[in-house]
């Protein structure tokens, strides 16, 4: 199993050069115009070259490549036209990108696996054929509109001032008394969050897979559900990050709901046929013939063969899914990575560009591996291989 | 999802006379095509699909039509027309049937005039993936070793390519593509990745199958094998990531035009991007008559192919199917 | 048919096959599966043989190295050719491939996966007259048609343009028997053929295969698990174990004086309808490994009731000639 996570490491790895190789030209290419154009009445020619020369940009299209792939190897992003260095800027959105993506993620796959279970189960009818047209429905609905959609439902549920729609994500999201003379900075609390809430779930998870190890028994979903809840607001009401969280997650909710209305679908989908083609195994027969309960038969054996497919295809569409966060994000002017991506093309700032899609690359490739880690530990096809007695026979 | 009409069955529609046997190979494609659209059209959710397409198509053609008959140039264009008899932005009524934005441009019109692009990113989109992904996938699991591992490297790449991103900076670093260019490059990203993957793993099952021994033992080429025997079954699941590709590219090109990278043809997008500016720096509120037909185009446009994929999707996986 | 009945049409000398374990990008494998194993036999013009194993022995291996499905690790296949003269084709590739293609056919064990769903019957067997270039399409349309009645698919135009799966598995087994034979081979790799077939089809099929067999003057190597069919189908036994070749005899000197220790154990094996015959059961250990790179004694040591310290100190045991024509690979008989 070792061998195959390095495997699937070293191929991520290589992926990730290819991509951002691919994405250096592209952003550098032949453009119409450069970082200068903006300055055009400001400037004279020569200042513009002067500037140009300044900034590097005068040079030849493989000599910056190198220059600036050989900096990101020694962990140096460089710095912005503007002056200030990258990988700062990058840190501080990161909490707000993973916030509602790690979160978002979370939500929606438990979401869409509950319902592709029971619609599977159901069979064939009217609600399954609904449920998936509303599913379909909201994973291809346009996002800025289905994010403007729930904005404008929720800010009037949760009286939150926001920002209006339609222009670039800049600034502060936070306004209300709380963040006046706070005793954190959101980021500080959205990293803290974060924290709890993926350690605890970790926690959880580790737990439940020694119980079934041991007593060969699972905790039920609503049980871990509750425990994770108890134990993340015992933590914060014990730091006091109490009112400072629920409000971060209050003016999150709003990207944390739409990316989960977008995501959910797929899941379900992927799920819902798995299970049908599950349910028609042999084993599931055997199963029912010795008399199980069905739920047993439901959520034991079926649910957890089901859920294989799941992970290798949300593999597939993890670049669609950071796509929908990045353009939701932008429309909902939530500062995440949008905010370094947008804006930046929009400058023409390649650095901050190229940094952006660093990040988007990394972020894709660890919830790869991720998901590779979970794909590996769920097929005792890959747990188990020994690399031996694949081919015999 | 429904059972597929157990083949074994079927034998009804087996042309079996020496009468039809001039034509054998047109009429078993004929025949096998036939097969599937009937397993197609058992999926509700591919017939509402098949519809909504079918919609859209009237709504491509009729607008040069309604052009040339009812929408004069004058008050209809939807780039240069203005009515002056109203005031814009204007609710939906008897002279505009959507109404008018606020720069006085027909909703409607825009509307049926987007249409035609849509459907050209989407046909160009769909057809380079379905090229590329067979040629990639058919490729590395026919003759594996250093080619599959070479291939299945570059899909990797891709695969980690978040591709509507990456036409959002492509529209805006080359702002004159036009929508068949842009189909082009979102079907190469689409095909040369996720679809590389299943149509590899698909012509995996497939190149293992007997039949495909017992053609090399009849002494054909690796062509004649891969084009008679291997094509063939990728059949239904490149029609399914064609209808996908048509989802993800008509999306994409409505976010460039989102972000504001205006285009030289008129899409959904633009009219969702105006419908946002125009009501923020106005101050008007939001004009639900003139963001809604576009969002609505926009997200069933997609959604129907999506829809067909479906009903593919059954088709395409051999699980489903009986023998 | 040919003036040289003295040479054998088939001959494997030193025939092996070795899969790679757990080797892949930029590494070589490090161990080895002894598919098939320094294999020696002929096969007589017009003869057939009957190849017999457990399941994973290599029985399906040797036959798909026969008909050069895969291209052997290492030793020689000779076949006569057009002129009657002995050819190696154990590494050809190429036109003259192609031409050989035309000897040499196979038959599968899935009736079910053998043929293409997608194609009609007619495409299915003509295409190796379509491949080679054989005829043109009428001439073909009655080849096919008339084959397909030899072997009681009748009427044929009411089968050729239907699909696999309209068809029954004996049917679907009659059509690959007539791909195999449209281009008049001179040897088929049978690969247990009937297996897959329900028991009252079976022997209508092994009839129709030895009947065509006999008329068209083809050679067979008919692959099996079950004793009692390769008595019922074949002159002469080989059995296999592990990649090697125990034995090897005409069939009846085979069942009535089995040597090899495994021999007797499957012999031993088949149930005998008459309760009041008693034989001796012979024991032998274990179960059957796969063979990754397996010690250099003989294979069957660990579950042989004769074995010794000569046997474990010593080479796997060379094939010897007990008198007739009875081969065995043993120190002890």
């Amino acid at each position: 199993m070792l061998h195959y996570l390095l495997r699937r490491a070293v191929s991520g790895l290589i992926a990730l050069f290819l991509f951002l190789t691919l994405m250096f030209f592209v952003s550098e290419s032949v453009a119409p115009t450069d970082f200068t154009t903006q300055f055009s009445l400001l400037m004279t020619e020569e200042q513009r070259a002067a500037l140009a020369r300044d900034l590097g940009i005068d040079r030849p299209l493989w000599q910056r490549y190198f220059d600036w792939f050989g900096s990101l190897v020694r962990g140096d992003l460089g710095f912005s036209y503007y002056g200030f260095p990258v990988a700062e800027h990058l840190w501080g959105l990161i909490p707000y990108t993973l916030l509602v993506f790690l979160i978002g993620t979370m939500i929606a796959f438990q979401i869409g696996r509950w319902m592709g279970k029971v619609a599977a189960w159901r069979g064939p009818g009217l609600v399954n054929t609904l449920s998936s047209i509303s599913a379909i429905m909201l994973y291809t609905a346009f996002p800025p509109f289905l994010a403007f959609l729930v904005s404008r439902v929720m800010e009037r549920r949760l009286d939150l001032k926001r920002p209006a729609l339609g222009g670039r994500a800049v600034g502060n999201v936070f306004f209300g008394e709380l963040w006046r003379s706070p005793r954190w900075e959101p980021e500080t609390v959205m990293s803290w969050v974060l924290l709890t809430v993926v350690g605890y779930s970790v926690l959880i998870m580790v737990l439940n897979e020694l119980l079934a190890r041991r007593v060969r028994r699972r905790m039920p979903t609503l049980v871990q559900a509750a425990a994770l809840i108890a134990l993340v607001s015992g933590t914060w009401y014990a730091t006091g990050l109490w009112p400072y969280a629920l409000e971060v997650l209050k003016v999150a909710s709003i990207p944390i709901v739409t990316f989960v209305l977008l995501s959910f679908g797929e899941t379900m989908l992927i799920m819902r046929t798995s299970m049908s083609d599950t349910l028609r195994e042999d084993f599931i027969t055997t199963a029912e013939a010795k008399g199980l309960p069905s739920r047993a038969i439901r959520d034991r054996h079926a649910a957890r063969t089901a859920l294989l497919p799941v992970f290798s295809r949300l593999v597939v569409s993890l670049p669609y899914l950071l796509t929908g966060l990045v353009i939701l994000e932008d429309t909902l002017k939530w500062p995440g990575l949008s905010a370094s991506l947008f804006n930046a093309l929009y400058q023409q700032d390649i650095p901050v560009v190229m940094g952006g899609l660093v990040l988007v690359g990394v972020l894709s490739a660890i919830t790869r591996l991720l998901l590779d880690v979970m794909y590996a530990y769920l097929d005792p096809r890959i747990r188990y291989d020994s690399g031996k007695l694949r081919r015999a026979g | 999802m429904n059972n597929p009409i157990p083949e074994a069955f079927d034998i009804s529609q087996a042309p079996s006379t020496r009468e039809e046997k001039r034509g054998s190979r047109s009429s078993a494609v004929w025949h096998q095509f036939k097969r599937d659209w009937r397993v197609l059209m058992t999926n509700p959710v591919t017939i509402l699909g098949v519809v909504l397409i079918a919609i859209f198509g009237l709504m491509a053609i009729s607008y040069p039509l309604l052009r040339a008959t009812v929408l004069g140039a004058a008050f209809y264009d939807p780039i240069t027309g203005f009515d002056f008899a109203v005031l814009h932005p204007s609710p939906p009524g008897p002279g505009h049937l959507l109404g008018t934005d606020s720069l006085g441009h027909d909703v409607l019109s825009m509307l049926l005039a987007a249409t035609q692009p849509a459907f050209l990113i989407g046909l160009a989109a769909s057809l380079t993936t379905a090229v590329i992904s067979t040629l990639m996938g058919v490729t590395a699991a026919y003759f594996g070793g250093f080619v599959d591992n070479f291939l299945v490297h570059i899909a990797d790449a891709f695969l980690l390519l978040p591709a509507p991103i990456f036409m959002v900076i492509v529209g805006m670093r080359f702002q004159d593509l036009g929508p068949v260019q842009l189909g082009l490059i979102y079907g190469v990203i689409a095909g040369a990745g996720s679809a590389t993957i299943v149509m590899r793993s698909q012509a995996l099952l497939v190149v293992a199958r007997p039949f495909i021994e017992a053609a090399r033992i009849a002494g054909g080429s690796s062509w004649h094998i891969i084009r008679v025997h291997v094509l063939p079954h990728m059949l239904p699941l490149a029609a399914l990531y064609m209808m996908l590709s048509v989802t993800g590219a008509v999306v994409s090109d409505g976010f460039i035009s989102f972000f504001g990278f205006s285009r030289n043809y008129l899409n959904w997008g633009t009219m969702i991007y105006s419908s946002f500016v125009y009501s923020s720096s106005l101050g008007t509120g939001t004009e639900w008559h003139v963001l809604l037909p576009p969002s609505l185009a926009l997200s069933l446009f997609a959604a129907a192919f999506y829809f067909v994929s479906r009903g593919l999707h059954q088709l395409a996986d051999p699980r489903l199917r009986t023998r | 048919m040919s003036n040289n009945n003295d040479k054998p049409l088939l001959r494997v000398q030193g025939l092996k096959k070795y899969f790679p374990v757990g080797g892949g990008f930029l590494r070589q494998a490090r161990s080895f599966i002894h598919a098939v194993d320094d294999l020696e036999f002929d096969i007589p013009m017009g003869g057939s043989l009957g190849l017999v194993g457990e399941s994973g022995c290599g029985k399906t291996t040797t036959g798909k190295l026969l008909v050069r499905l895969h291209e052997p690790t290492d030793g020689q296949i000779f076949i006569q050719n057009e002129q009657g003269e002995l050819e190696d084709i154990a590494h050809r590739k190429g036109e003259s491939m192609k031409t050989f293609r035309r000897r040499v056919q196979m038959i599968f064990q899935d009736p079910y996966e053998s043929l293409n769903p997608r194609r009609t019957i007619y495409d299915t067997v003509a295409e190796p007259l379509v491949v080679q270039g054989i005829g043109t399409i009428v001439e073909r349309e009655e080849r096919v048609a008339a084959l397909l009645e030899r072997v009681g698919l009748t009427p044929a135009t009411s089968f050729m343009f239907r699909f696999p799966h309209e068809l029954s598995g004996g049917q679907r087994q009659r059509v690959a028997i007539a791909r195999a034979l449209i281009i008049d081979p001179v040897f088929i790799a049978a690969d247990e053929p009937t297996s897959m077939l329900d028991v009252s089809i079976r022997t209508g099929v092994m009839n129709l295969m030895m009947e065509l067999a006999g008329e068209m003057g083809v050679s067979y190597l008919y692959i099996t698990h079950d004793l009692a069919v390769a008595r019922y189908m074949c002159e002469r036994i080989a059995v296999m174990y592990l990649g090697k070749m125990v034995e090897r005899a005409s069939t009846e000197e085979l069942l009535a004086n089995p040597l090899h220790p495994y021999t007797r154990a499957l012999i031993s094996a088949v149930p005998v309808p008459d309760p009041r015959i008693s034989r001796q059961a012979i024991d032998i250990k274990g179960g059957v490994s796969a063979p990754i790179d397996p010690p250099p004694i003989c294979r069957f040591f660990a579950r042989c009731p004769l074995g010794d310290d000569f046997c474990e100190n010593n080479p796997h045991p060379p094939m010897e000639d007990k008198g007739g024509g009875h081969y065995v690979a043993c120190y002890k008989v």
